[in-house]
């Protein structure tokens, strides 16, 4: 895909009057930037400016940030829906302060973390089409790459496996299989969030995990061993800590193979 | 002390709720609710990851020497020790074989 296939994203918002003062970047985001999307995905795009933008059919949502709110709009053209979630530049400075590596060595302590649309908004800027701006957008992008957000992401996802699998461990051994599983499903669901980190992607535990794996698979988890664990088609229900006791092993060996 | 504990045909494992982590191409490994770490580089990260709890002391020295090509005599010594230091550190358990 190329930005000038999707310039026609620029008229439409400008003819609809959606596009603040200072346009900084436009940019298609989410599952159509990646390639994923189905006839019935939304078209998500994110607009960068220097001014606020106003508009009586906005939906705020609110972010840790200064000013506290996203504005957000969402239209049909053409039998598609379209989301627009409207950033201004500063935030943007705002959210890339966060993950500077002063902040994360104090995140440890602190345990301050991304709010979910800082952190999606980094994940996509890095995956999006530029409509314009695509120099801003290469900059943003060397930004985060060169920043403590993936190693942030990754600490993150290793503590939680971590957390599940020893609970898993701990309901295994009181005898409570059932729940063991499901806690070991999480864990699972964790270290596969920490692998996917490691090869560059930015991964989540939502609909798009599969192809995001399937993108990345490595040999420490080829993708037809993460698809027996993910579709629990190697589970015994007569020998269920056996399956628990192998996302254990599982999420040992990613500890030691993805480098923080 | 758990010098005396370890065999040859002892099988080292990494006790339950250990924390490991690999920073700047070397482990670091940190007992249940304690937050001192061990930091493991080189033949220390070779035996740490040999130790599945399914493969012997003998067994991992026999990695150990092959991929250090020393002697079979010396891998033996150093892994019992090594083993030793990290039940001491609460970082494994012995299973499997008779300690």
């Amino acid at each position: 895909m190329t930005p000038g296939r999707y310039g026609f994203c620029q008229q439409v918002l400008s003819a609809r009057e959606l596009l603040p003062r200072g346009v900084t970047a436009i940019a298609v985001v989410g599952s159509v930037a990646r390639g994923w999307d189905t006839p019935a995905s939304d078209l998500d795009l994110i607009v960068v400016s220097d001014s606020p933008f106003t508009h009586p059919g906005t939906r705020a949502q609110d972010v840790p940030l200064t000013p506290r709110t996203l504005p957000t709009m969402a239209f049909s053209h053409e039998g598609h829906r379209w989301e627009v979630k409207y950033w201004l530049d500063d935030q943007i400075d705002q959210v890339l302060a966060k993950v500077t590596w002063t902040a994360f060595g104090n995140e440890l302590k602190a345990g301050d973390r991304l709010a979910e649309l800082e952190r999606i908004l980094l994940e996509r800027l890095l995956t999006c089409i530029p409509v314009t701006g695509e120099e801003w957008i290469k900059r943003r992008r060397d930004e985060i790459e060169s920043s403590a957000f993936r190693s942030s992401m990754l600490v993150e996802a290793l503590a939680k496996a971590d957390n599940r699998i020893r609970a898993a461990l701990g309901q295994l051994d009181a005898g409570d299989s059932q729940s063991a599983v499901v806690t070991a499903r999480d864990a699972f669901g964790w270290a596969v969030m920490a692998l996917m980190l490691d090869q560059g992607e930015y991964g989540s535990l939502g609909k798009w995990r599969v192809r995001q794996y399937r993108a990345v698979a490595t040999s420490l988890l080829p993708f037809d061993e993460y698809w027996s664990y993910e579709t629990m088609r190697n589970y015994d229900p007569a020998d269920p800590g056996s399956w628990v006791r192998g996302i254990a092993d599982l999420c040992k060996r990613v500890s030691m193979e993805v480098e923080i | 002390m758990a010098a005396a504990e370890v065999k040859q045909a002892s099988v080292p494992c990494v006790r339950t709720g250990v924390r490991i982590r690999r920073v700047r191409g070397a482990l670091l490994v940190a007992p249940a609710d304690s937050d001192s770490a061990v930091e493991l580089a080189d033949s220390a990260m070779f035996l740490f990851r040999a130790f599945d709890g399914k493969r012997t002391i003998t067994d991992i020295a026999g990695m150990l020497a092959e991929e250090y090509q020393i002697s079979l005599e010396l891998a033996v010594e150093d892994t019992m020790s090594f083993v030793a230091d990290l039940l001491d550190e609460g970082v494994l358990e012995l299973g499997g074989g008779a300690p």
